[in-house]
């Protein structure tokens, strides 16, 4: 239908005149073109809970093209009265002082317009003038140091503001982690005992009204421990495979900076200190903008480090913050690995002879090696002070001719776990207990999900959080050179010293001879007749002494009965061939079914024990 | 740029240095060799020698101020048959092995990934092994063909 302007004025009029004096307001009107048609009215909110004597704003919007006169009402009453509530001329219900009978009432906003269109919103008084508060998330769980946006739903008040607390305090504190006005949560740096905190909001305009939820702050300083083939798989020769590879991510970042990079299939190495990553893993954080380290006449230095099985890394030092797990080191020496076209200084480099370069993903069997051995540095002072001696690591290469140069301590590659500001004495590597056949891989799960081996655990800190107290391990500090001084085994005290290395594949100990088992015809691994039990006396600097039993299996036979697989805790070889008391190198499987304790150098020691050069505990 | 003139006669001057250190050693190699040659390791490793006299044997022990420790086993006719290496830096093997450095070469050259474990090498001529980690190393090597007759090779600790 249709309708003048001038008529629906009249109408208009008309109505006022009816409803006997009683105050008219008008809605907000939009008017649309010239086109005429009726007016429509919409509200907003169109549902409203309502406590008792309380109150709520409703507004409401009509679309006319005409001139329109609007009044409010409940239950079709304008103005609504004490017994449904009542309306204001600008919308605003408040909500009787007992709940009514129906506890629903509808408010509308109504056109005086012909056939009077309205707009209506229904509304439920409730008994309870208190306002409810719900938070969420519910029931969560965050990295010690890691955040949580918390959000409180108030209704039933128009004053929604919350207080928060953590444990009852509001705010928060240190120890149980700190909140916001807004709601966002950081948590402690540390577990807190117990590790479960509540986090409470309470409304601010009626106290008495408040929701909780539980909340579980989990170590920052765990990361899980992987053992599998590496990058480059099984090849299928034994001779090759790399088993017993422990591997984890690491996390590198562009000094100060949020651009970060996670780098899986990093070796774990105790044997090692220092992060070490190939350039060709370095790909969103790429090792050009990473910060150079430079000598005292600023010219950038590279390193050469050659491990005892002749195999050498060689590439530039370089600065970046190094992210693992929940723990960070800032502005941390790291060496980037096949990323110079500078030639390795072979004659003061590599007293072994030019081994392998770990330079690809194929040599190196890994995008990096993590080092997180006894030491702090992997030179320490004698590179401060430029001593001479082989294998040299710093070196200065302008104009392509490389020279050794002397590089303070700060500046040479460095253990990360000692340069995190928690948790930085030390780690604990723990791996799960796993067949004499060995394993397929950790973690692992069976097709038929009836059997499954967990991941192992690389925990950062010794003693420092509720996870990795040392208890009543035995605690063997090393001597000066970072080993057990002397091992002994069928009655002989063996000098050349021994270390846990998990870098190593094999238990590396003694010569076949030695041993009375030969070595593998077509593989470096032992190969007993028949299962060998090794009683080995492990002796500390500190003068603690402990035996452990280690197996050591045919390889043959662990190879051709557990095809594909990588983990075996019987894995051995020999550490000399032809010689006997050689070192101990005892490697992965030393650590299958333990704890092992690595203590850095020069940090507190735990239960009182003298270990000044670090120590090994399980 | 001053400062940079500075910086390369400091690294000119150092290759000076080095080679005057490396030109106090000779050539020539020890294993294998005559005795006189320990003399030369002394100078090179700039190490305090020790003499030591053993049954069927002489043992001519190099400790340097780094902490390594060079050991060289001398037969009764005066050829060096074993020598052995212990510390926190590997000595040099080529200036230790001489002609047999070729056996280190050759094995290195055969190698495609890292291994992790020790280095070991053994045929009828030549036996070598080396273990250890960063900041230690601990190997020894000997010629069977020089080994006195009576002697264990465990004699070369």
């Amino acid at each position: 239908m249709r309708l003048k302007n001038d008529s629906s004025a009249t109408l208009a009029s008309l109505f006022g005149l009816i409803a006997g004096g009683i105050l008219l307001s008008s809605c907000t009107v939009t008017r649309t073109g010239s086109d005429i048609s009726l007016p429509v009215i919409s509200l907003s909110p169109t549902t409203a809970t309502v406590p008792a004597g309380q109150s709520v704003q409703f507004t409401a919007t009509v679309v006319s093209s005409i001139a329109t006169y609007t009044t409010w009402a409940v239950n079709n009453i304008v103005g609504g009265n004490s017994a449904v509530g009542t309306v204001s001329s600008t919308g605003l219900y408040t909500a009787p002082v007992s709940v009514p009978s129906p506890a629903t009432v509808t408010v509308k906003c109504i056109s005086q317009s012909e056939s009077y269109p309205y707009g209506s919103a229904i509304v439920t008084i409730t008994s309870s003038a208190s306002p409810t508060v719900a938070v969420s998330p519910t029931d969560s769980s965050a990295a010690t140091g890691g955040t949580v946006q918390f959000t409180a739903n108030v209704t039933g008040i128009a004053n929604t503001a919350v207080t928060w607390y953590v444990n009852g305090v509001a705010g928060g504190s240190s120890s149980v982690g700190s909140i916001t006005s807004a709601g966002a949560y950081t948590a402690p740096a540390s577990v807190p005992n117990p590790p479960t905190v509540v986090v409470t909001a309470t409304s601010q305009a009626d106290t008495s009204e408040s929701a909780s939820t539980a909340l579980t702050i989990t170590a920052s300083n765990t990361v899980p421990l992987y053992v599998n083939f590496g990058i480059n798989g099984d090849t299928g020769v034994s001779s090759t495979d790399y088993y017993n590879g422990l591997f984890t991510s690491v996390t590198i970042c562009l000094p100060g900076t949020a651009d970060c990079q996670t780098i899986p299939d990093i070796l774990v190495d105790t044997g090692s200190v220092g992060l070490r990553v190939l350039n060709s893993a370095l790909t969103t954080v790429p090792a050009t903008e990473l910060t150079t380290v430079r000598n005292t006449v600023q010219d950038q230095v590279l390193e050469c480090v050659q491990f005892g099985d002749a195999s050498y890394a060689w590439g530039p030092v370089l600065v970046a913050d190094v992210v693992i797990g929940g723990e960070k080191a800032s502005y941390l020496p790291i060496q980037v690995l096949g990323d110079t076209v500078s030639t390795v200084p072979a004659p003061s480099c590599l007293p072994l002879g030019q081994g392998v370069n770990l330079d690809t993903v194929a040599a190196l069997g890994a995008n990096g090696i993590l080092g997180v051995g006894t030491f702090a540095q992997d030179c320490g002072l004698d590179c401060a002070a430029g001593q001479t001696f082989t294998p040299y690591p710093y070196y200065v290469c302008p104009e392509e001719t490389c020279q050794t140069t002397a590089l303070p301590v700060t500046l040479q590659v460095s253990n990360p776990v000692a340069f995190f500001p928690t948790d930085n004495n030390g780690v604990e590597v723990v791996l799960p207990v796993i067949p004499a056949t060995g394993a397929p891989s950790l973690p692992y799960t069976s097709a038929d999900g009836s059997s499954m081996i967990t991941a192992g655990s690389l925990i950062f800190g010794v003693g420092t959080e509720s996870n990795n107290g040392i208890g009543s391990a035995t605690i063997y500090a090393a001597d000066a050179n970072g080993n057990f001084p002397t091992i002994g085994y069928n009655g002989t005290s063996y000098t050349s010293e021994g270390i846990l290395d998990t870098g190593s594949k094999a238990l590396y100990v003694l010569d076949a001879q030695t041993l009375g088992a030969p070595v593998c015809f077509d593989n470096p691994y032992y190969c007993p007749s028949s299962p060998l039990s090794l009683v080995l006396t492990l002796n500390g600097a500190n003068g603690s002494q402990g035996t452990v039993t280690l197996d050591i299996a045919n390889a043959d036979t662990l190879f051709s009965t557990s095809p594909g697989y990588a983990a075996f805790n019987d894995l051995g070889g020999p550490s000399g061939d032809g010689l006997s008391a050689d070192y101990f190198d005892l490697g992965v499987p030393f650590f299958f079914g333990r704890g092992v304790f690595v203590g850095i150098a020069g940090t507190a020691v735990p239960n009182n024990a003298t270990a000044p050069n670090g120590y090994f505990a399980f | 740029m001053q400062v940079r003139h500075d910086g390369r006669f400091m690294r000119t001057l150092w290759g000076v240095l080095l080679t005057l250190i490396l030109g106090a050693a000779p050539a020539w190699a020890v294993l294998g060799e005559p005795e006189t040659t320990v003399n030369a390791d002394g100078q090179f490793l700039r190490g305090v020698i020790r003499d030591e006299v053993h049954q069927g044997y002489r043992l001519h022990q190099i400790t340097d101020s780094n902490g390594d420790v060079v050991r060289e086993y001398v037969s009764p006719a005066g050829e060096v048959f074993g020598i052995s290496w212990q510390g926190p830096y590997v000595p040099s093997m080529q200036q230790l092995l001489g002609s047999y450095f070729t056996y280190l070469q050759q094995h290195a050259q055969s190698q495609t990934t890292r291994h992790g474990g020790p280095l070991n090498i053994q045929n009828s001529d030549f036996v070598f092994t080396n273990g250890g980690h960063m900041r230690w190393y601990h190997g020894r090597a000997y010629v069977p063909s020089l080994l006195p007759t009576n002697l264990s090779p465990e004699v070369v600790q």
